[in-house]
């Protein structure tokens, strides 16, 4: 009788997360059909089974760089939404983001320094070839996105109160703003134009080799926000009441922000800060799903930034745009009007963290 | 004596402050909780009682003495075991979103489920038999946003209940309530404590709920008073007085009420008694007058047909008025 009660609930989602599903399947077609060269759906086909014998060059455009930037924008996408959605259980704030506790920003103070800094000594040696390429930026934004996680991470053992840690995320945020901006004052144009682009965020720079680091790392850090789902759910009644049912809330605190930290630095390093996705998603998928248990919410949070990712990639690329339009503004200026929609048109529910 | 669930042994509570000396809030505590037995704890604010159901429930150190749980020393246990002994159902509203009544009760199951926290048969009916408890089985796919704050604190009642704990703690769940949820809640307590046998502790400010419903009370005053006994006794021996007086606030042992008293107060005569006699008097002594035999001034109540005040002034004059707000006004332009 119970388990009749539950099942509409369910079979309702199960349609919902099998049409996101379907629709990413879509979307990542269409984001290896469109560009400025377009490609039918049959050449996608023989290029993927290895048939594509006679069009060169439309293996090379997909195999080359379509098809890695649609797995780019996948897992960033997710990656990033479920990073938003721990920090936003974490801290009970609807204004939380993976990009909170500042290790974005620790991420482009990385940057900001190899970019600016090192390049303004013209250390003749190391640039050139190698000091600007991709490799460099990538390693030198991890290894701040990383230095700030352990910063967090090492307040988070002192801190008990979660609304202090937040404030220092925050404050930790300013510091290394305030940072790249002396890097800027004392940069020229050129360097600057470069950090500007980089701040834009991308998909599409990230190649073959990198997907190898990428992938798993990403694939690691969703797999962790799994086995975070009773910890998560428990959160959700508050603090005390989570001690109260065993479970140990430091330990939990500790891995939310591992695991959140982990797909920021990564996500960030590779594709520049990207902003939006990971605070609205969380926010969309709680108001389609209309729940806040997140056995339903991490994989659907998952799915949906798949989804959203893909389509901002796909209008990033629309033929007349002409991969021009960076990715950081396709997010917000197409993201936000679809996350006002969706609010207007669910006014009855709360904002519900 | 051996099966009280929950006794402390010279337990001091308080709270530690960085490169202070530890404030002291109640030393030597010996305190038991009984299966079967609703309590109220009770104090005024300030007194600690929050201190100590927070220790007992494991959110504050304890700065010395012990707790023991089930003969067991409370340091003994895990966290996970610790989940399975007591419950607690806390002042603060949950903001838990877009989550069921059912949702938030499953959650009292989590020290029983596996990893992932899911539900099997046995975890599904014991969580339906605890909204069953506390009479909310029709409300069970409601969203918790939509809950009045009673209905809320009832499904967390829920949720400690299925969390099948022997001792549940409560921190002034009642405090946004409102008078009927009050009595409701109290009465479901005092209900569940008997019939599942279980150690029910509350800490309250609802001093004429708690005389009614518990079965034992815990006054805690500040500097080290601390009382224990069944309210009547407690009553009967003038704790409450000792307690809870101060000035111009008298404990009357009679209601167990608290009355408002001021020394200065004009006495006027009732003649009279009944529903009628009870009302004036209140209304007498919100407006600064008290009843009292001497006086010049005399207030009957005549009920023949219909109801009457007949005021006496002190000038001998009668008047016959018709309600309580015109005795009143009668009566202060005499000044």
């Amino acid at each position: 009788m119970m388990r009749q009660n539950l099942k509409p609930v369910f079979s309702h989602n199960g349609i919902l997360m099998l049409s996101f599903a379907g629709s990413i399947a879509v979307l990542f077609v269409l984001n290896l059909a469109m560009g400025s060269v377009s490609i039918p759906f049959g050449g996608i086909l023989q290029v993927i089974l290895g048939s594509a014998g006679e069009q060169k060059t439309w293996s090379t455009i997909i195999l080359k760089s379509r098809l890695p930037q649609a797995i780019t924008a996948c897992l960033a996408g997710g990656g990033l939404a479920v990073g938003g959605l721990m920090m936003q259980t974490l801290f009970r704030n609807p204004l939380a983001g993976p990009s909170i506790l500042g290790i974005s920003s620790g991420a482009s103070l990385g940057v900001a320094f190899i970019m600016m800094f090192v390049g303004q000594l013209q250390l003749s040696a190391f640039t050139g070839i190698s000091l600007f390429s991709n490799v460099a930026t990538i390693i030198m934004a991890i290894a701040g996105a990383v230095a700030t996680l352990f910063l967090i991470l090492f307040f988070a053992r002192k801190i008990r109160d979660n609304a202090m840690l937040l404030i220092i995320g925050i404050m930790i945020s300013y510091i290394t703003s305030a940072l790249v901006d002396i890097l800027k004052y004392y940069s020229t144009s050129e360097h600057l134009h470069s950090y500007a682009m980089w701040g834009l965020g991308s998909f599409s720079n990230v190649a073959w080799s990198q997907l190898e680091i990428f992938i798993p790392v990403v694939l690691l850090g969703l797999g962790v926000s799994f086995l975070l789902m009773k910890p998560l759910n428990i959160l959700l009644l508050g603090e005390n009441y989570a001690a109260n049912l065993g479970l140990n809330v430091n330990h939990t605190r500790f891995y939310i922000i591992l695991a959140t930290g982990i797909l920021t630095a990564v996500i960030t390093a590779f594709c520049g800060p990207i902003v939006f996705l990971g605070l609205a998603v969380p926010h969309i998928t709680k108001m389609v799903f209309k729940t806040s248990n997140h056995s339903r919410l991490i994989p659907g949070v998952i799915l949906a930034g798949m989804l959203l990712a893909l389509v901002c990639n796909f209008i990033a690329r629309l033929p007349g745009f002409d991969n021009a339009l960076p990715i950081n503004v396709v997010t917000s200026i197409f993201g936000a009007p679809i996350v006002i929609s969706v609010i207007l048109k669910q006014r009855r529910l709360k904002l519900s963290v | 004596m051996e099966n009280h669930l929950l006794h402390t042994k010279d337990l001091t509570i308080g709270y530690r402050e960085k490169r202070k000396n530890p404030k002291i809030l109640h030393g030597q505590l010996n305190l038991r909780l009984l299966p079967g037995e609703f309590t109220c704890l009770l104090g005024p604010n300030g007194s600690g009682k929050s201190t100590l159901i927070r220790t007992f429930a494991g959110f504050h150190k304890a700065l010395g003495g012990k707790i023991f749980l089930d003969q067991q020393e409370v340091q003994q246990f895990r966290e996970k075991d610790l989940a399975k002994l007591v419950s607690v159902v806390l002042t603060d509203k949950t903001h838990v979103g877009n989550m069921t009544v059912f949702e938030l009760v499953s959650m009292g199951r989590h020290p029983y489920t596996g990893f992932f926290g899911n539900l099997t048969h046995d975890d599904l009916k014991i969580v339906h038999h605890a909204i069953d408890s506390v009479g909310m089985l029709g409300m069970k796919n409601r969203l918790v946003n939509e809950l009045s704050d009673g209905e809320r604190q009832k499904a967390m009642i829920a949720k400690a209940l299925a969390q099948q704990t022997p001792i549940i703690i409560l921190d002034e769940p009642t405090a946004y309530l409102d008078l009927p949820s009050r009595i409701e809640i109290m009465q479901l307590l005092h209900n569940l404590s008997s019939n599942m046998q279980k150690a029910i502790l509350l800490s309250t400010h609802d001093l004429e709920q708690a005389l009614r419903f518990a079965d034992k009370i815990w006054l805690l005053g500040n500097e080290n008073h601390v009382q224990s006994g069944t309210p009547e006794d407690l009553i009967l021996a003038g704790e409450f007085k000792k307690f809870f007086e101060r000035k111009g606030i008298r404990f009357d042992n009679l209601s167990g009420t608290f009355k408002i008293t001021n020394p200065k107060a004009k006495k006027v005569r009732i003649i009279g008694q009944g529903l009628e006699y009870n009302w004036i008097v209140n209304a007498l002594r919100r407006n600064g007058y008290t009843e009292g035999q001497d006086s010049e001034m005399s207030i009957e109540i005549r009920k023949n047909g219909s109801l009457n005040y007949i005021l006496k002034k002190p000038t001998g004059e009668h008047i016959e008025i018709g309600s309580v707000e015109n005795l009143i006004h009668q009566i202060k332009t005499l000044e």
